[in-house]
């Protein structure tokens, strides 16, 4: 028999939907009334898919540093004190996400800052949406550096303070001979580039190179080609959790070449997840991890382990989400303001992280970029750090080299090693790709 | 002597492509090729594999009889999914498509939520061997070999055995059967739970060599679904067993010859002009060529 549909019930469903309309409506209005009374920090990261193994402790670093600002009273801004509310979206490790995301940010949450996304890729979805929409947007995992953009701010290491000393090392201490794998895109395509500059400044060849898709599983091809070559050195840069399986591929086939990385271990934490010793004899050169032996990060740890206990790891994404919070505050807490110009005009005074977990942290404001400690890491056979060479205090001085000052003028574009005069002649004869 | 390397290596590739795609697609030979479902979970179900053999990996059991509790916690995980969800959409292709592809964003978004972004894998064993200067892994060989075991095993299985018997049966005429006394009820469940429990052996030996996480499957999915299509269903094993043998070839050349990018994206090209030329796959193919010339060879002799 077919149920009768009664004035009743097509009544009763009316009525709900009604209801829930004015109760959704009534959700929007609390929704509008907080933004005026909080400061809106929007982010988006990889919460699900391939890159939340990087990018969730990257939400621990804001969770942690939004606590302890509202804990201190919040911030005092346009008259009021005002504390800072976190909304946090999922990008699903999907770069068509970013975009939209971007958007639901800026127009829906009235977002104040933009922090967004883990990959090179991910990072130009979200970024160029806010910095059209003149909303201050930063990054905070390591990067290829080099973006001279009004909205755009870095707290990450830039390979200046990765790639160029890491490399430097490298060749001094096992040879001049290396070769260069990574992922097929803007970020690793520009750290080959830093790669071909380091080997250049420094006396080192690249005896083969290739870049590959991300979801590259297999392995053997490319792990036979190397041992061909048989370098002194690797340099790799291969991103996502299909990448990494490189590592117990090359392990188990006897491919033990020392090799630096400046995405697994400050990204990944591939040591910890990987059984010993696939990555054994992986040297990388983090701004910051757990592991980094300065007293700011022993405190940062044990704050953050007992906000979120399952973490297995506290990687650079964690720290440098921190750090980046961190700058905001004191910069809208100096500008007195959370409008736009003024709080760039405070970042651009050179604002300070003294309690950054890899030790005091700066941004120059000409450039974008933070001046920070970069740490050198050797990866043993039990997947334990032993801290080789401290890497020192690294200015950013790319940009400058080229001749940026973005408290003058932002050309509002990036800058790749190719557009350093001095560096040009490196690569006469190769394909300008990646940009 | 190089050159001797030379070839071992393209061999020893050739052979690693082939276990890679016999184990990704071994579950769906049974799931797809035989019972038609299309499930989109599949990989899923190598996931939990992958999850199983790693906990019971670092709790202590020996990392064989890990991958085994990896078939038998994924084949009851699928007679679960069989019992509650599968069963109502079969001969509904479109159907199907959609509820295995919603079961697996819901498993893995489950286990993210259970057991975070990734956890610890287990250590890849039996270390390597040399052929003139060049050092190749002997768990890769192993791969090769499992894999020809378990296709082995499920064609065993499903001739030699009275519930192969009533398992194929049941999938050429579910009613007939039924008169006939097969409980198909109990064939179905079964024959899927097979699927599975092949899945997460799959998984479980995929476990000792890549990263465990939620999205584990993702990649393997797709992956198993061009093997067994390009195989095709007029004789499951046939059809796998030719359709890894071309396929492997294609990407061991290309990716020797070119580039691993250029490599991936030759064996989907090979894919496409093989179901292209032979849309039923190359077991249809097989199968016809066998009764034509069957039928020739009758012809000459009357």
């Amino acid at each position: 028999m077919r149920p009768k549909i009664t004035f009743g019930k097509l009544f009763g469903a009316a009525l709900a939907v009604v209801g829930m309309t004015v109760l959704a409506g009534l959700a929007d209005n609390s929704a509008q009334a907080a933004t005026d009374e909080e400061i809106i920090l929007c982010t988006i990261d990889d919460l699900s898919g391939d890159f939340s193994i990087m990018a969730t402790p990257k939400t621990y670093g804001y969770q942690l540093a939004v606590k302890e600002v509202n804990e201190a009273g919040g911030i005092m801004v346009d008259g009021a004190q005002k504390m800072i509310k976190l909304i946090t979206y999922d990008g699903q490790s999907q770069v068509k996400r970013y975009q939209e995301l971007a958007q639901k940010c800026i127009f829906d949450d009235e977002a104040d800052v933009v922090m967004a996304a883990y990959t090179g890729a991910e990072r130009e979805a979200a970024r160029r949406e806010v910095v059209r929409n003149e909303v201050i947007y930063w990054h905070n995992n390591q990067g290829e550096g080099g973006i001279a953009d009004r909205y755009s701010f870095f707290s990450g290491p830039t390979p200046e303070q990765q790639v160029l000393p890491a490399l430097k090392w490298m060749i001094e201490n096992y040879g001049t001979r290396m070769i260069y794998i990574g992922a097929d895109y803007n970020f690793c395509r520009a750290i080959g580039m830093w790669t071909r500059t380091a080997a250049n400044l420094y006396g080192g060849t690249i005896e083969y190179e290739e870049y590959f898709p991300f979801g590259v599983s297999q392995w053997q091809a490319t792990i036979d080609k190397i041992q061909k070559v048989a370098p002194d050195f690797q340099v790799h840069c291969l991103v996502g959790a299909e990448h990494v399986q490189f590592y117990p591929q090359a392990q188990s086939a006897g491919l033990s070449t020392p090799t630096w990385s400046n995405v697994t271990i400050a990204d990944g934490y591939e040591h910890k997840r990987f059984a010993p010793p696939s990555l054994a004899n992986m040297h990388v050169s983090p701004g910051y991890i757990e592991d980094v032996p300065h007293e700011n990060s022993k405190e940062f740890v044990r704050k953050l382990r007992e906000m979120f206990p399952d973490m297995l790891y506290a990687n650079e994404h964690a720290g440098f989400g921190y750090v980046a919070v961190k700058a905001m505050a004191n910069a809208w807490a100096k500008a007195g303001t959370t409008d736009t110009d003024a709080v760039i005009d405070a970042l651009q005074s050179d604002i300070e992280v003294p309690e950054a977990p890899g030790g005091p942290w700066k941004l120059h404001g000409d450039q974008h970029h933070g001046a920070m400690h970069s740490y050198l890491f050797k990866v043993n056979d039990d997947h334990s750090l032993t801290l080789i060479a401290d890497l020192g205090y690294t200015e950013p001085t790319f940009l400058t080299d080229i001749g940026v000052n973005m408290r003058e003028k932002a050309p509002g574009r990036q800058y790749l090693p190719p557009d350093n005069p001095a560096w040009a002649p490196f690569f006469e004869g190769q394909d300008r790709v990646g940009q | 002597m190089e050159a001797a390397a030379e070839v071992f290596s393209y061999a020893y590739q050739y052979f690693d492509n082939i276990g890679f795609l016999i184990l990704s697609a071994s579950g769906l030979i049974i799931i797809f090729g035989m019972m038609g479902v299309i499930n989109m979970a599949h990989g899923e179900l190598m996931m939990i594999g992958a999850y199983i053999t790693a906990f019971s990996y670092h709790a202590g059991v020996p990392a064989p009889i890990a991958v085994i509790f990896a078939g038998i916690g994924a084949g009851v995980a699928g007679m679960i999914l069989e019992r509650l969800v599968i069963r109502h959409f079969y001969k509904q292709l479109l159907s199907s498509l959609v509820v295995t592809w919603g079961l697996s964003l819901m498993i893995s978004q489950g286990f993210l939520l259970v057991f975070g972004p990734t956890i610890l894998n287990v250590p890849t064993p039996f270390g390597n061997f040399p052929v003139s200067g060049q050092t190749f892994g002997i768990y890769r060989l192993v791969l090769f070999g499992s894999a020809l075991a378990i296709v082995a095993t499920v064609w065993a299985v499903f001739t030699f055995t009275k519930f192969g018997t009533h398992a194929r049966a049941t999938m050429e005429d579910p009613d007939m059967a039924d008169a006939l006394g097969v409980n198909t009820r109990n064939i179905y469940v079964l024959t899927f739970g097979i699927g599975a429990a092949m899945g997460g052996i799959a998984g479980g030996m995929f476990a000792l060599t890549a990263t465990i996480s939620p999205f584990f499957g993702i990649n393997y999915t797709p992956l198993a679904f061009i093997t067994v299509v390009v195989g095709g269903g007029a004789n499951v094993i046939t059809g796998l067993l030719s359709s890894v043998m071309a396929l492997a070839g294609v990407q061991t050349a290309v990716n020797n010859l070119v580039n691993v990018y250029v490599g991936y994206v030759a064996m989907m090209g090979a894919a496409f002009f093989i179901l292209l030329l032979l849309p039923r796959g190359i077991s249809e193919y097989l199968e016809r060529r066998k009764i034509r010339t069957e039928r020739n060879g009758r012809g000459a002799t009357a």
